[in-house]
């Protein structure tokens, strides 16, 4: 079977189980960290790098921005517990039912940054960034 | 969409009750430093996931406003009584002398109604300490603006009201 077009809108974060709701976008990032493990008897001159640890994190910007929501951001910020943060293909109802891709992934994160930005006359924007801890599954 | 002149940044210090009047810009980034806490009691295998501890919090509030003279119309002073929820302005002489070691009382707000100057829901409290304060005038009849940045001082309390 083909593949089938992801559209953008369709590519949502779910955090603490719950599509994170009024998103205008979002970000996952995966990154394996290398070092060069090339010796002296290494001939080609180039590195031979290894990697070492993996880390991920997620990003999701403008956010809606009710009371409750900013209310639950800062409490969850202020919390040492982990969050189960994940991405996944959505549909139904404004693009906030979980389709059950086969590139959803999961699992614990921290709440490491949050920007509350509100601008005389612009939309009230909510950026927030979870650092993944341990696997995503 | 909630639009961003119905959040302000509202001064409780010394029995004072204000926001800051002319303000255009307000921002309250809150960041958390992590490490990772993975040891060599961890897998051998190259290549695992990293897992992460928050070691320190910290956050600060940025604000802009035009530079102002003369009594806030919605002033302490003028406020009618009969209407307390009202709020004062915080002009930029007033955030001159707010340059100390003395944190400052702060709340974060929803408001509304006439000049968005009345007190709605507050979204979060804490104390801060004003650590930057800077002006500009320019060589045109553009606005002489000023900003500030509020370095956020023992913690972030959510609203319950």
């Amino acid at each position: 079977m083909a593949l089938t077009k992801v559209k953008g809108k369709q590519f949502r974060v779910f955090a603490a189980s719950s599509c994170v709701v009024e998103s205008q976008s979002c970000s996952i990032t995966i990154q394996g960290n290398l070092e060069d493990a090339s010796t002296q008897d290494s001939t080609s001159g180039y590195s031979e790098e290894q990697m070492t640890s993996k880390q991920w994190s997620v990003q999701v910007e403008n956010v809606d921005a009710t009371l409750a929501t900013l209310r639950g951001l800062i409490t969850r910020f202020n919390s040492d517990a982990k969050t189960t943060v994940g991405w996944d293909q959505t549909g139904g109802a404004q693009n906030r039912v979980a389709q059950n891709a086969a590139f959803a992934r999961s699992g614990q994160a921290i709440l490491n940054d949050l920007s509350i930005v509100a601008n005389n006359r612009q939309t009230v924007q909510v950026t927030c960034q979870y650092q993944g801890s341990g696997a995503i599954s | 969409m909630d639009k961003g002149q119905h959040i302000r940044l509202l001064i409780t210090d010394n029995s004072e009750k204000n926001v800051i009047a002319l303000a255009t810009d307000l921002t309250l980034h809150l960041s958390a430093t992590t490490e990772d806490s993975t040891t060599k009691d961890s897998s051998d295998t190259n290549g695992e996931w990293n897992e992460y501890d928050v070691t320190q919090r910290s956050g600060d509030i940025q604000f802009s406003a035009l530079v102002g003279v003369g009594t806030d119309p919605y002033s302490p002073e003028t406020t009618d009584p009969a209407a307390p929820e009202v709020i004062g302005g915080l002009s930029f002489a007033d955030w001159i002398n707010k340059m100390s070691d003395t944190p400052i009382n702060w709340k974060l707000v929803f408001v509304s109604s006439t000049n968005n100057r009345v007190i709605g829901k507050t979204i979060c409290s804490g104390q801060g300490k004003l650590s930057n304060l800077t002006a500009q005038g320019s060589a045109s009849a553009a606005n002489a603006t000023y900003s500030g940045t509020l370095n956020i001082f023992g913690g972030v309390t959510v609203g319950t009201d």
